[in-house]
């Protein structure tokens, strides 16, 4: 396997440009690619897909329903139909693809739409038909036809655009959100056309340059600066809460948890998908960590497995120990080197053993650290002690589960390394139900 | 990528986070198991074959409960590290004239008692080695050296100098060249001067109860611990404070003597102060939860040690203040509930309101 050079050359500085990744000869497309929707596949072994073509489709109870649907990434032949580990650590079925013949977007000519004149039922079909997801929460990818379909009932509607990552840890949408900002800057027109939106807000780091916008443009639009340093900053309370700080005029002071809240990597997407009429068939991904001697952004096809990202990188220096998906702090662990690359994987960390955390639990030595650094003032070791048995019986006091923003603070500082963030999600859960 | 490291992959389950701000539970322990290895090392250097064989003793017992206890509750998160370093501890607290046998025993019954009623671990509000610490005292009360410092010696200006002189604190060959040193550099600066027997104060103050010794050993061991932050400086210091100026000021006042001159050297040097501060005041599930509890029961401890310990070469002054504020603790625990649930409340509703949640 060749390497990079563009990647290789840099010697794990940041880059400046994004590279596309190799094709793989075979890509594997797991069936699951947002949360609560399992698709079925539209092929069976030994068919001929095309490059875009739709090979899985959702299983809705309504209609109504826009979940996204699933294409093929390259063209070939369906291998066969197999059950694989997502980079979630969920197990479910995939559509196995071998790459030949011709492909109908790579090396064409992109042939712009005027999204202008879309009216907006068409731009949410295509959403759907383009299977755009949104990456806002990784941990919760979902339909972004979905969602746009039920925040246009509200009467104010706006829509927040992040440009950074919530997880400090991960650099995907700030590296977009420099290298691509045109294009994030037209997939928010597009979004906000297809919402009717009543203003766009664009979270940026404090230490960015607010863009200058040159035309008047439909909707109210306004750059709202953030301490992306100081952690929690991407959750939708803290970004409401320096909203409301910030401007101080309407529609952008009635900013509320029900807007449409996207990413910078969602927002290229829909560029993409309505502007140049291209699936979902490639992800920019950060790809990094100790045990590869190269770090980079590359466009990576659905289904491409981790190992061959990582060979493109120059293969492994040191054998990976852990491969983190989507962030230190937010992301999971991939338990495999042939887990593929879904819509929702926005960074690949490859940690060698010595950078693996101990994670042997002890019982709870009520330090208070959760406590004090919970940015919503919960108190995350009661919540974990009445989820394994404890005796608080004070239904007000478990209902504040509700408010935890799964920032995971009280996970990042816990010595006795508890699952304190993931016990108090799911009573959060629980409450919801 | 071999096929040995990808079966280590499918094996290993991670959970988020990777990456932490605090040292484990499990690193802590080993950190305080070494650095007390630091202090039994010199105990072996200076040929304390007893003190060593009372600290075996109350090792092996606390070793023991927790083996004995483990059967029972078998679903624990237990370590043996912590059970390793909580009879370190109660080792070099005891007099190295107790009967090493007696220690065994009373460590390992008390021990299983104190985890069969709070269950262990974090789960005592009181803590496990000073409350074996205060049985032995109950059982062998003799054993312990009694106070050397009288109401007199308190009224003077520098009753630890007095000391030095009495030959109480034995002065090695390696003191006066050292304070000749300081004093021509340091202190020079700072325009005051120490006299002979201070460095070998707090190098080792041959005291019969190990942790009261090394005085220079357990500072180092705490600038490590507080660095790395696997213990924290809040409750140290606010003690530390409290029962500083307290010394100084109300003990000289209390005693006849002239307030301001009360003898802060002999009084964090001669008691196992600077011990007790790190490796017993804030043992886990014994203090407080928020800052504002730490910061309280940290001056309710300073006050407490000034009250029991008094103003130095107590031998269980620490340990009874360390059990008094354990007592305390609950109750700043309960009004910090009390507190939270308060403000929780007040801001549920308006939050959830905000969150959309109905």
């Amino acid at each position: 396997m060749k390497i990079i050079p563009v990647v290789y050359a840099e010697k794990r500085k940041f880059f400046k440009d994004a590279v596309n990744a190799f094709l793989p000869r075979i890509v594997t497309v797991p069936l699951v690619q947002e949360t609560g929707y399992r698709c079925s596949s539209l092929v069976k072994k030994g068919d001929i897909v095309r490059e875009g073509q739709i090979i899985a489709v959702p299983h809705t109870k309504l209609s109504s329903e826009n979940p996204a649907k699933i294409h093929s990434p390259v063209p070939g032949f369906v291998e066969d139909i197999v059950l694989c580990i997502g980079p979630d650590g969920r197990q479910g079925e995939a559509v196995r693809i071998k790459m030949s013949g011709s492909f109908t977007y790579l090396g064409k000519k992109k042939i712009a739409v005027d999204w202008t004149i879309l009216p907006s039922a068409t731009i949410i079909q295509q959403l759907s038909d383009r299977g755009v997801v949104n990456t806002f929460k990784t941990q919760e990818p979902v339909s972004l036809a979905m969602e746009i379909d039920t925040v246009k009932n509200k009467k104010c509607r706006l829509l927040v655009v992040r440009l950074y990552d919530d997880d400090p840890t991960r650099v995907t949408d700030s590296l977009l959100s420099s290298m691509f900002l045109n294009e994030i800057y037209t997939g928010a027109l597009i979004t906000a056309r297809a919402m009717n939106a009543s203003g766009i807000v664009f979270i940026m780091d404090s230490k960015s340059p607010v863009p200058e916008i040159s035309k008047q443009e439909a909707v109210p639009i306004r750059f709202v600066k953030i301490n992306i340093t100081e952690y929690p900053a991407g959750f939708k309370k803290e970004i409401r809460k320096i909203v409301r700080k910030s401007i101080r005029e309407t529609p952008f002071l009635d900013i509320a948890a029900d807007d449409l809240y996207v990413d910078a990597a969602t927002m290229y997407e829909v560029c993409s998908a309505i502007k140049d009429g291209i699936p979902v068939i490639d992800k920019y991904v950060y790809i990094s960590g100790e045990c590869i001697p190269a770090s980079g952004m590359l466009k990576v096809r659905i289904g491409t497995t981790v190992r061959f990202l990582a060979q493109q990188c120059g293969g492994f220096r040191v054998p990976p120990a852990a491969i983190i998906i989507n962030g230190l702090i937010s992301g999971y662990s991939a338990c495999s080197l042939d887990a593929p690359i879904t819509k929702y994987v926005k960074s690949v960390l490859f940690l060698p053993a010595a950078k693996v955390p101990e994670q042997r639990q002890f019982a709870c030595i009520r330090c208070g650290k959760c406590r004090n650094v919970c940015p919503r003032k919960l108190t995350p070791d009661v919540l974990y002690r009445y989820a394994n048995g404890g005796t608080e019986n004070d239904d007000s006091y478990i209902r504040s589960a509700l408010l935890c923003s799964e920032c995971g603070l009280c996970n990042f500082v816990c010595p006795s390394r508890l699952p304190v963030s993931q016990t108090v999600k799911m009573l959060k859960m629980k409450q919801i139900d | 990528m071999s096929g040995k490291s990808n079966e280590k992959l499918y094996n290993k389950m991670l959970i988020r986070p990777f990456t932490y701000a605090s040292q484990s539970v499990g690193n802590s322990s080993l950190t305080l198991a070494v650095l007390l290895a630091v202090q039994i090392f010199m105990l072996l250097l200076t040929k304390s074959y007893s003190a060593l064989c009372v600290i075996g003793c109350s090792l092996s017992g606390s070793l023991c409960a927790e083996a004995a206890d483990r059967l029972y509750h078998k679903s624990y998160h237990f370590s043996d590290m912590t059970s390793a370093v909580q009879g370190i501890i109660i080792g070099m607290l005891l007099p190295s004239t107790f009967p090493p046998v007696s220690v065994f025993f009373i460590t390992f019954f008390t021990m299983i008692f104190l985890k069969y009623m709070f269950g262990g671990f974090a789960n005592a509000w009181g803590n496990t080695a000073a409350i074996t610490i205060a049985v032995c005292w109950i059982i062998g009360m003799k054993a312990f050296p009694g106070l050397i410092v009288t109401k007199n010696l308190l009224q003077m200006r520098n009753p630890s100098y007095t000391l030095i002189q009495t030959g109480v604190f034995p002065v090695f060959k390696f003191d006066p060249p050292i304070t000749e040193a300081l004093n021509n550099s340091l202190f020079r600066i700072l325009k005051v001067s120490i006299p002979d027997g201070y460095i070998s104060m707090l190098w080792d103050t041959h005291s019969v109860i190990p942790a009261f010794r090394f005085n220079f050993i357990t500072l180092i061991s705490s600038i490590v611990l507080f660095s790395s932050g696997m213990l924290s400086i809040l409750i140290p210091a606010c003690f530390i404070t409290t029962y500083g100026l307290l010394v100084r000021f109300a003990g000289p006042f209390i005693c006849g003597g002239i307030p301001g001159q009360g003898d802060l050297l002999l009084a964090f040097l001669t008691s196992g102060t600077i011990f007790c501060s790190i490796f017993v005041i804030q043992w886990y599930g014994t203090t407080p939860l928020t800052y504002t509890g730490k910061i309280l029961y940290g001056i309710i401890c300073g006050v407490l040690a000034f009250m029991i310990a008094g103003c130095g070469t107590s031998s269980v002054g620490m340990i009874f203040t360390i059990l008094c504020a354990n007592i305390i603790s609950p109750i700043i625990q309960i009004i910090e509930d009390k507190n939270n649930k308060k403000a929780l409340y007040s801001m549920l509703d308006e939050n959830l309101k905000d969150e959309g949640i109905r």
